[in-house]
C-alpha cells in the first residue's frame, strides 16, 4: 500500500507518518518512508538523531528530468533506463544508510 | 527530496521538488511492503498531482473548524485524482466534544475517520530528547492509537481492490 499523509502546517502528519512507518517496521515488515516536505523533518520522527538527519544526501535536481505525466523519465517522456537505475541505486543507498543507522 | 538550495529565495519554484516526489511515488514500489510519504503542508502540491500514484491519503486533521475545512477540500482533491482509499485522522484530541465535533463535521461531509489519536504533551519534550514518539513512549496512548490505524491499513490492505 502506498500511502502519503497531508494536512495543515502543524497538523502532526509528519509524527504520524513516521510513527507508522516505525509500528509497521517493528512488527518485521519492509517499509519505506519517503519525506515529500521541502522543509524535510521526518527522519526525527524516524527516531534519526539531529546531526544524522542532517547528513542526508539528498536527491540532486539533475536526477530529477522534466517529463510526462507521474514520470521520472526524460525529456521526451520515453524514459532514460540509466538515468532510472542511477536514481534507484542512490535511494538504496539512502535506504542503507537509514536501516544501519 | 532535495530542498531548496541556498541563495534560491524568490528566484523560482518548487516544480522540480513536486515532480520528484511524484516520480518517487510512482517509481518506487519494489522496496517494501507498505510507503509512507510525508508530503508538503497545504494542498497546492496536490493539484501538481504530487499524490496521484498513492493508493491511500491518510488527510491529517485537528479538532477546529478551520483544519476540518481544509480537510475537507483535500478530500476532495483527492477523490479528482481517484485515490483509492482516502481517509482522515482525527489528531490532537484532547476530549469527547472534540471527538464528536469532528465527527459531525465528518458524517456531513462524508469524510470516513479512520483514526483518532489524542493530543501527546510530551510529544515537545520527545523532540528536545532527540526521540521518536516511538522510542520515547511506545506504550502511551498516541502510539497505540496510531498501531490501531496500521491495524486498520493492514485490512484495507488485504481486500481485493
Amino acid at each position: 500500500m502506498k500511502i502519503a499523509t497531508v494536512g495543515k502546517g502543524g497538523s502532526g502528519k509528519t509524527t504520524i507518518a513516521g510513527t507508522l512507518t516505525r509500528i509497521f517496521a517493528d512488527d518485521g515488515r519492509k517499509m519505506l518512508a519517503i519525506d515529500g516536505d521541502p522543509n524535510p523533518n521526518l527522519a526525527l520522527t524516524l527516531g534519526m538523531s539531529r546531526d544524522k538527519s542532517d547528513n542526508i544526501t539528498y536527491i540532486p535536481a539533475s536526477v530529477m528530468k522534466r517529463g510526462g505525466r507521474g514520470g521520472w523519465c526524460g525529456p521526451d517522456g520515453a524514459g532514460d533506463p540509466a538515468q532510472k537505475r542511477l536514481s534507484k541505486n542512490m535511494l538504496r543507498q539512502l535506504l542503507i544508510m537509514w536501516t544501519s543507522s | 527530496m532535495g530542498q531548496p538550495g541556498h541563495g534560491t529565495a524568490g528566484s523560482g519554484c518548487m516544480c522540480a521538488s513536486h515532480r520528484a516526489v511524484r516520480g518517487l511515488v510512482a517509481e518506487l514500489t519494489d522496496f517494501g511492503e507498505h510507503t509512507v510519504t510525508d508530503m508538503e503542508a497545504g494542498l497546492e502540491h496536490l493539484k501538481r498531482g504530487t499524490a496521484r500514484h498513492v493508493d491511500m491519503m491518510l488527510i491529517v486533521a485537528e479538532p477546529y473548524y478551520r483544519s476540518l475545512e481544509a480537510g475537507m477540500r483535500t478530500v476532495a482533491l483527492a477523490k479528482e485524482l481517484g485515490i483509492e482509499h482516502i481517509k482522515v485522522v482525527a489528531n490532537k484530541v484532547r476530549n469527547n466534544e472534540d471527538m464528536e465535533a469532528i465527527q459531525t463535521f465528518c458524517d456531513r461531509h462524508e469524510m470516513e475517520i479512520i483514526g483518532t489519536v489524542p493530543l501527546g504533551r510530551r510529544y515537545g519534550y520527545a523532540e528536545r530528547q532527540e526521540l521518536a514518539p516511538f522510542d520515547f513512549a511506545p506504550d502511551s496512548s498516541g502510539v497505540s492509537s496510531i498501531r490501531k490505524i496500521a491495524q486498520a491499513i493492514d485490512e484495507l490492505a488485504k481486500q481485493p481492490s
